[in-house]
């Protein structure tokens, strides 16, 4: 192959006075050129270039080596030398002076598999767009410290990581998380992301607009994003992470190791962790999405009547703060019988001993005097979960079902040794909850390719309570023994079912939807002072309560879209029928029927593919929430007796919304801000009152309660050069209402403004720093008084990359309180040294908490009461560990 | 509790480390070179009138004298149909506007396209008459020169590196002493940039997945194929549903609206006049 090159010459006359002799001196040129290796075996596919300059400014000609390595190049020119290279990919370039005559040349080239390796690194590519799918290329964003595919995760754009591992795409949870397009571990994702090391992922692909059931795939519009790991092929067949930390105090330690085994058919996730390091593991295995909308309208709230103690510290890491003992295996286990129907199996086991020790003071300001709550305590919760699950799904383009079977058992057992206004108050409560539920959801076509959906849950629960009070408590009530008792039980039965359908008409989409569910529950509770409840075995210190309640909804949703509108009604007929009987006081059995009407109307304009903008209006009118129906009193927590209304509350709400959205995702930017304005009504107003030992009272008056208020948030996400991530938000709020305290009305306006700044830089340079600062402004007033308080945090890590086998991180974790009485401010630091001594494993030594300090504050205020509190720290920590990826 | 981790810790070094390998099928092509994977951006106007620039990927892969370039979502959709039959799913999340691949052997070429339910293939032998230029710059982090051609009626500027010595580039370019890194047309319709190179162990050198077999592909030259391509493209959707079921007894019965619902307006649309092909020198034909 030859290719002959013509220069041009720019000024015509230079050509005629200078060019006839310098063309009258050409020659013809002829190169035979032979390209070989060292071992003289010939190369193909060699370029040769010849040129006037070392610099090869001027290409004369080129050519291609044929596959016998040879070729010949023929060319004119007037110089007297040329420039001559040959190049290959896989070897290094060679460049010779010749002179300018007809000749044979010979190169003999050496292979240089660095000049390859230094090429083919510099055109990166960090995410591919394929329509509503951006795949990210892990190898490209992660940085080099970046363990488990969740540090990568968080990496980008328009992605937030909340504590609990769940992940937010442009604020909104994701629905999915799967490994190579299977959902193995659904809402229990963070088992996955905290265990996949980030060298196994190949990418992460960002589905949005994403329908898991296949039925739905061009037939129902979508708002999910879903996230995908693509695991890079060739890992060993059981794969995964495992760390251990070893340390002082005698004997501080961690284990935890996620070994994966992913085949075509065959997917299993095991997940064995402990510590008593300062992390809780009471949240793994937990769900993270929000699952079927329909679905959990339908099923029943299995909250506990009397609270557990309080163990979690707020605004700094657990590490810090958490005393615990935690233990947790997990095993997830997705059997695919073919290309659409799958079988899932999920085992859970969590122990978890837990304690904090706080000491707090809360000023209750009311229009006569202050009152206040000084309470120290140290809270112990342990807490022993087990859970089985078995899932069927059958994933097909024309049908859709899923079964989802699961039993889970929960003990507690919380202990609270307070001193509240100088009592010693001892506080035991212990719940067993026992909970089975089984839920299917069906999707099939009928009318012509419409969709129909349809569910059914089942469950059955049940939950014992007893907390124990020491010395007793309430004695103007409850007379005066050495204990108050308060325990509770709940038996419920509950079952619903959904139906949904999918239809176009008057060129708009429509969905129906009908709704129906049954709860019937038995609420049996009672509270004493001293060995039995003889003395107060009368309502309304012990209550047998039974309910029945029948709920309906039926709406109707249409999306009208005409040019860049979009307008979506989805008003909505709530029906009740709610039977009640008290079987120890006939005043509390009713049987009442509401019939409500709730419309719902959003408009948004899409301006171009980024910006979107819109308002809605939505109207609510609720009932009180059937763990409150019952009127007997309730030890809700060792300081706080409550007794809810003999009535049912009906509460009235208006919400006015809008709200902005900007979306690039070639630059990398999102922004996004809402605001709400809302007006609520209820029929009754809560009464509190508060003693002289600090003891809480509350009750429901049949008094009218009206609240107002707005609230603004703001968002901008960026990712700037591609590794420096930029999270800014902001926000607004403010919310009055009105309450009773002490026997005074008083009418509350609470203000709140926050700013949250989140930066990370890691350009693979020598280092890596990232930032979050937040500010919360508190302002809470009343007719007679006000107080506010201030919040400044900041947490920051420092990463200096002292060689490619060393790190050492600096962290620092800073909070600073301020109420008009006093001001706090408390810096922790910790240091860890790593070292990397092969790809899979790095060893680490760190020291936490290094200036030993013993406690932080925080300060919070809320309606006509401002509190301090200080939470106790886990002492000074030296540990020593390794990460190893297998 | 403490002491369960002991056995936690041992269990995790006891974890197998048995490794798989994929299969790979054989390809033609020189035995010592290696294979690369280049990846452009594309950024094209399908129609005079878009008011934004369409993007899409495509592959480069090649090993000596030989590559396929083709589009990244038909690539996939090939790979699937290896194994399976392509999905809603796939074909949504897959989706290329074009769908043409072209398999290079020294300085010839196939170019492979469908148009309707009907494949076709021709040959092409490819000597581009470049001309160097003078200019240099840095793009993707290579040092490159420019150099230009006239192909297809259209006068392309490419820029190219004497860093990556390949001979090859995206679409029907080659022929440089380097691998063409970016390639503008003059209109800046078409424009090809790299956004990824890497080497690979083994790639497939042909286009995996046909429509229809060897002998029964309609078998064309450039010239032809480019005035059918044409006039295809410039048909309303009903005039290519007909065509497309021209030798059917009857015609199958489509419903298809634009966003607004609009049925006729959308179904009549002719394109002859906004359609800006790659090649557009079949028009003074």
């Amino acid at each position: 192959m030859k290719i002959k090159l013509f220069r041009i010459n720019k000024h015509i006359l230079t050509v005629f006075f200078f060019g006839i002799p310098f063309f009258c001196l050409s020659q013809n040129i002829e190169l035979f050129v032979t390209v070989k290796d060292s071992i003289t075996k010939p190369i193909a596919f060699s370029t040769i270039i010849v040129s006037d300059s070392k610099e090869e400014n001027n290409i004369i000609a080129f050519a291609s080596s044929n596959s016998k390595g040879q070729f010949t190049l023929a060319f004119e020119t007037a110089l007297d030398s040329l420039w001559v290279s040959c190049r290959h990919i896989s070897h290094k370039t060679i460049q010779k002076k010749i002179k300018a005559t007809s000749q044979s040349i010979n190169f003999i080239m050496q292979e240089s598999p660095d000049q390859l390796k230094e090429v083919l690194v510099k055109a990166k590519k960090n995410f591919t767009v394929k329509g509503d799918t951006i795949s990210y290329h892990v190898d490209n964003i992660k940085s080099e410290k970046d363990y488990t595919i969740e540090e990568v995760i968080s990496r980008i754009p328009g992605i937030k990581i909340e504590d609990n591992g769940q992940i937010k795409y442009n604020g909104k949870a994701i629905s999915h998380l799967y490994i190579n397009g299977l959902d193995l571990l659904e809402g229990g994702y963070n088992i996955a992301t905290r265990g996949i090391p980030a060298s196994a992922v190949k990418d992460i692909d960002v589905m949005r607009k994403h329908n898991h059931s296949r039925i739905d795939i061009g037939r129902t519009e979508s708002d999910d994003v879903a996230l995908n790991l693509e695991i890079k092929k060739g890992q060993n067949l059981v794969f995964g992470t495992a760390r251990g930390d070893i340390g002082d105090p005698f004997l501080t330690t961690l284990g935890e190791t996620t070994p994966l085994y992913l085949k075509d058919n065959v997917q299993n996730v095991t997940s064995l962790k402990a510590n008593n390091i300062g992390k809780s593991l009471k949240n793994l295995g937990e769900s993270l999405i929000s699952g079927d909308i329909h679905l959990n309208s339908l099923q029943f709230q299995t909250d506990n009547l009397i609270q557990l103690p309080n163990v979690t510290g707020v605004n700094l890491s657990n590490l810090y703060w958490l005393d615990n003992e935690s233990l947790a295996a997990t095993n997830n286990t997705l059997v695919k019988i073919n290309e659409t129907d799958l079988i899932k199996i999920n085992l859970l086991y969590n122990n978890g001993n837990e304690q904090i020790s706080n000491s707090s003071t809360t000023t209750f300001i009311d229009d006569s005097s202050n009152n206040t709550i000084n309470n120290q305590s140290r809270n112990i919760l342990e807490t022993e979960k087990i859970e089985i699950g078995l899932k069927n799904e059958l994933n097909r383009d024309d049908f859709y079902f899923k079964n989802n079977l699961q039993l889970k058992n929960i003990r507690n057992q919380g202990v609270s040794n307070n001193i509240l206004n100088s009592s010693t108050i001892n506080n035991n409560v212990n719940s067993e909850q026992l909970h089975l539920v089984n839920s299917s959801i069906l999707k099939n076509t009928i009318f012509d390719d419409k969709i129909i959906k349809s569910g059914l849950s089942i469950e059955l629960h049940q939950n014992e309570e007893l907390s124990k009070t020491t010395p007793s408590l309430y004695t103007d009530l409850l007379g005066n023994y050495n204990t108050t008792t308060q325990t509770a039980t709940q038996k419920a039965f509950n079952a619903g079912a959904f139906t949904t359908i999918n239809f176009n008409l008057f060129s708009m989409n429509w969905k129906a939807s009908q709704e129906l569910s049954f709860l019937t529950r038995t609420i049996e509770t009672s509270i004493f002072n001293g060995p039995n409840n003889s003395q107060t075995s009368t309502f309304p210190f012990t209550g047998n309560h039974d309910l029945n309640h029948l709920k309906t909804i039926t709406s109707l949703e249409s999306i009208l879209k005409k040019d860049n509108w979009k307008i979506t009604l989805r008003p909505s007929l709530n029906y009740h029928d709610i039977q009640t009987d008290e079987v120890l006081n006939d005043d509390f059995d009713f049987n009442k029927s509401y019939l409500f009407f709730n419309p719902d109307a959003t408009i948004g304009y899409k301006w171009n593919s980024k910006w979107y903008t819109g308002a809605s209006y939505r109207r609510r009118l609720s009932l009180t929430d059937d763990n409150n129906l019952f009127n007997s009193f309730i030890l809700r927590s060792f300081n706080n007796l409550n007794r809810f209304p003999n009535e049912i509350n009906v509460t009235r709400s208006n919400n006015y919304g809008v709200f902005l959205s900007y979306s690039d995702i070639l630059n990398s930017l999102f922004i996004k801000a809402n605001l709400d304005i809302f007006n609520n009504q209820s029929d009754f107003t809560f009464s509190t009152s508060l003693d002289q030992d600090g003891l809480l009272q509350t009750e429901a008056l049949e008094i009218p309660n009206k609240s107002n208020g707005y609230k603004f948030t703001t968002n901008i996400s960026k990712t700037i050069f591609s590794l420096i991530k930029l999270d800014a938000s902001a926000g607004a709020e403010q919310f009055n209402t009105e309450q009773f305290f002490n026997n005074s009305f008083i009418e509350n306006q609470n203000d709140r403004y926050s700013t949250t700044l989140e930066m990370a830089i890691d350009q693979g340079t020598w280092y890596g720093f990232s930032i979050l600062s937040s500010y919360f402004y508190n302002n809470s007033k009343t007719s007679f008084s006000q107080a506010n308080s201030r919040f400044l945090s900041n947490k920051m890590t420092l990463d200096l990359y002292t060689s490619s086998k060393t790190r050492i991180q600096l962290g620092m974790e800073n909070i600073n309180s301020y109420t008009a009485e006093q001001n706090n401010s408390n810096t922790l630091v910790n240091m860890s040294f790593y070292y990397k001594p092969s790809k899979k494993l790095f060893l680490r030594l760190s020291l936490n908490n290094i200036f030993n300090e013993e406690f932080y504050s925080t300060t919070f205020s809320n309606a006509n009461s401002i509190s301090i509190s200080q939470f106790g720290l886990r002492p000074r920590q030296i540990t020593a560990g390794f990460n190893y990826t297998f | 509790m403490k002491y369960l981790l002991i056995p936690l810790l041992i269990l995790t070094f006891l974890l197998g480390s048995v490794n798989y390998e994929e299969s790979q099928p054989i390809e033609r092509g020189a035995e010592n070179e290696k294979y690369y994977s280049v990846l452009y951006l594309a950024t094209f106007k399908p129609h005079l009138t878009s008011k934004n620039h369409r993007k899409e990927y495509a592959n480069l892969y090649l090993k000596g004298n030989t590559s396929i370039f083709q589009w990244y979502g038909i690539r996939k959709q090939d790979s699937i149909q290896l194994h399976r039959k392509l999905e809603n799913e796939d074909v949504s999340k897959y989706y290329s506007l074009e769908q043409y691949a072209i398999e290079f052997y020294n300085n010839q070429l196939t170019y492979y396209d469908n148009i309707g339910y009907d494949e076709y293939e021709y040959k092409e032998k490819i000597n581009h008459q470049w001309k160097l230029g003078d200019k240099s710059k840095n793009i993707a982090g290579y040092n490159c020169k420019n150099a230009f051609v006239d192909y297809g009626g259209r006068s392309w500027e490419a820029w190219y590196t004497l860093e990556i010595p390949i001979n090859a580039g995206p679409y029907k370019f080659k022929g440089l002493p380097g691998l063409i890194i970016k390639i503008t047309d003059s209109t800046y319709s078409y424009d090809f940039e790299v956004t990824e190179i890497k080497n690979k162990k083994k790639l497939i050198l042909k286009k995996t997945y046909h429509e229809m077999s060897d002998k029964d592909r309609y078998q064309t030259n450039r010239s032809s194929f480019n005035l059918l391509k044409h006039r295809f493209k410039s048909m309303s959707f009903n005039e290519r549903i007909s065509y497309m079921n021209r030798n059917k007894e009857a015609n199958q019965e489509v419903v298809f609206t634009d966003e607004n619902g609009n049925e006729a307006s959308f179904r009549d649309i002719k394109f002859s006049k906004t359609l800006n092909l790659i090649e557009i020198d079949h028009e003074s034909k």
